[in-house]
């Protein structure tokens, strides 16, 4: 009689943790959240970094040389300033140079990542593939004048997402 | 013995039960993972609405003043100098917020008006950040002036203008009521007194010398560039637009006329707010030697204040 109380007592504990096992393995079988973090991190702080960082605190070759042929004149400017003058102004090439130089070494090669001005792309490092598993956008307000007479304000959008 | 068996059961239950709860997760922050969306959400608010004041308002003021000021020189050229500083300042706030001048509108100010930059920002502001902006545009609620002063000096205008906006970002709203300042260079804007003293022949943009010291070559110089040169005796560069030739000590402004827009008129001094019957400078009048290829034969004169200014006293004839 005693033995049976003992079997009861471990088949209680069997089924509940049969129970508790399985209901586990049903619920999490369709729950998959990619890992995130990594690249929220890039996009705002890659568009903070370009919104904020001026053009004299670069030390970089290619903005000696848009200085040199007069393409830049206003160092004080952002980065994001300086992309946003160069479209207003028609010149997305200048534009595009500008970040492929600036972000060849900052965003890891794992990430593909888009720069657009008011919806239209200014850069692309690869294309955006159609099954990626995470896509984090990003978007900032720039603004500037022109010729002292026009003040233009754009939005800019920072896509990075997984390869 | 049945009965034994299932009070053995619930006990086995409840031990299990025990083990589960004692080792769950703490469950009373019930929104802890949404907190870090939430301060990035409130941080990017107050980012924008700080950058409201600092860099939006103040570079549109920068650009709408700016061509409000070039545009009112054109219609100066057209209808002459406003009748008084009162109507010059009414004008320079209607035509940054409304493009409005004289009671018409500006075609130079069309579609470019502080009023069109605020309707810009609130619409970008919803598409960038789905933040709800609402800036003030009742004309008669926003203070606007345009001044100059021992700040800006006399190459520079400031124009302050005092806004109200709201801001809602869903999490958190701001009510802010502030005065923006803008200050700009002069330089490249078209001098009133030329436009109206020549009826809109001649004209002659604002640009600093670059001579700190004076004799007869500088002064020649000076002339062949048309430039100008700071003088507490001279009016400032405001006060252009509606006619007033008194001096202003800190922001005093002077050129001389140049020689295809002088009429040679032989009674008056050739600094430009003489000339044109301003009341700047004082003396007798000069001819100074050393011009005749730049004027006809003894017909550059200068009062006796602006000879010793120019340093060209050893030149004058009677």
């Amino acid at each position: 009689m005693k033995k049976r109380g003992y079997f009861f007592t471990i088949d209680a504990f069997l089924a509940i943790a049969i129970i508790t096992a399985g209901m586990i393995l049903i619920l999490s079988s369709h729950s998959f959240v990619p890992y995130q973090t990594q690249t929220m991190y890039l996009s705002e702080g890659y568009i903070d970094t370009l919104a904020s960082v001026k053009l004299y605190e670069v030390n970089n070759p290619y903005i000696d040389e848009l200085v040199l042929k007069g393409n830049i004149t206003k160092l004080e400017q952002t980065i994001l300033e300086q992309v946003g003058e160069f479209y207003i102004t028609g010149r997305n090439e200048l534009a595009a140079e500008l970040i492929r130089n600036l972000t060849q070494s900052l965003i890891p090669n794992q990430y593909g990542f888009e720069l657009l001005i008011n919806e239209t792309t200014v850069y692309n490092r690869s294309t955006v593939p159609e099954r990626t598993l995470l896509l984090v956008s990003s978007k900032r307000l720039v603004s500037g004048i022109i010729n002292r007479l026009d003040f233009w304000t754009l939005q800019a959008e920072m896509r990075v997402w997984q390869e | 013995m049945n009965k034994k068996a299932m009070f053995f059961t619930f006990i086995a239950i409840f031990m299990v039960s025990i083990l589960v709860l004692a080792f769950t997760s703490d469950t009373y922050i019930t929104f802890k993972n949404r907190i870090p969306v939430v301060k990035h959400r409130v941080q990017l608010a107050n980012d924008y609405v700080r950058n409201i004041k600092s860099i939006y308002l103040k570079r549109a003021l920068y650009a709408t003043g700016y061509r409000a000021l070039y545009a009112l020189a054109m219609d100066i050229n057209k209808s002459g100098y406003f009748a008084s500083e009162t109507e010059f300042k009414d004008n320079f706030k209607t035509a940054v917020l409304n493009a409005t001048i004289r009671g018409s509108e500006s075609d130079t100010l069309k579609g470019r008006t502080m009023i069109d930059t605020l309707n810009l920002l609130e619409n970008m502001s919803w598409d960038a950040y789905h933040i709800n902006t609402s800036f003030e545009k009742d004309i008669d609620k926003i203070s606007l002036t345009v001044f100059q002063d021992n700040q800006t000096g006399p190459w520079k205008v400031g124009v302050n203008m005092s806004i109200s906006y709201f801001v809602d970002a869903g999490l958190a709203e701001w009510n802010m009521s502030e005065v923006v300042q803008a200050v700009f260079s002069i330089t490249g804007l078209d001098d009133p007194l030329y436009l109206v003293g020549t009826s809109g022949e001649f004209t002659n943009y604002i640009n600093q010398t670059d001579f700190e010291v004076w004799g007869i070559e500088n002064l020649r110089a000076h002339i062949i560039n048309r430039t100008y040169k700071y003088d507490t005796e001279a009016p400032d560069f405001l006060t252009r637009f509606y006619g007033d030739t008194s001096n202003s000590e800190c922001c005093g402004i002077e050129s001389i006329v140049y020689p295809y827009v002088a009429g040679f008129d032989q009674g008056r001094s050739f600094v430009d707010c003489a000339y044109w019957g301003g009341v700047c400078g004082f003396g007798a009048l000069y001819n100074i030697s050393n011009f005749d290829d730049l004027y006809p034969s003894d017909t550059f004169r200068l009062d006796a204040y602006h000879t010793t200014v120019y340093n060209v006293t050893e030149y004058i004839e009677p």
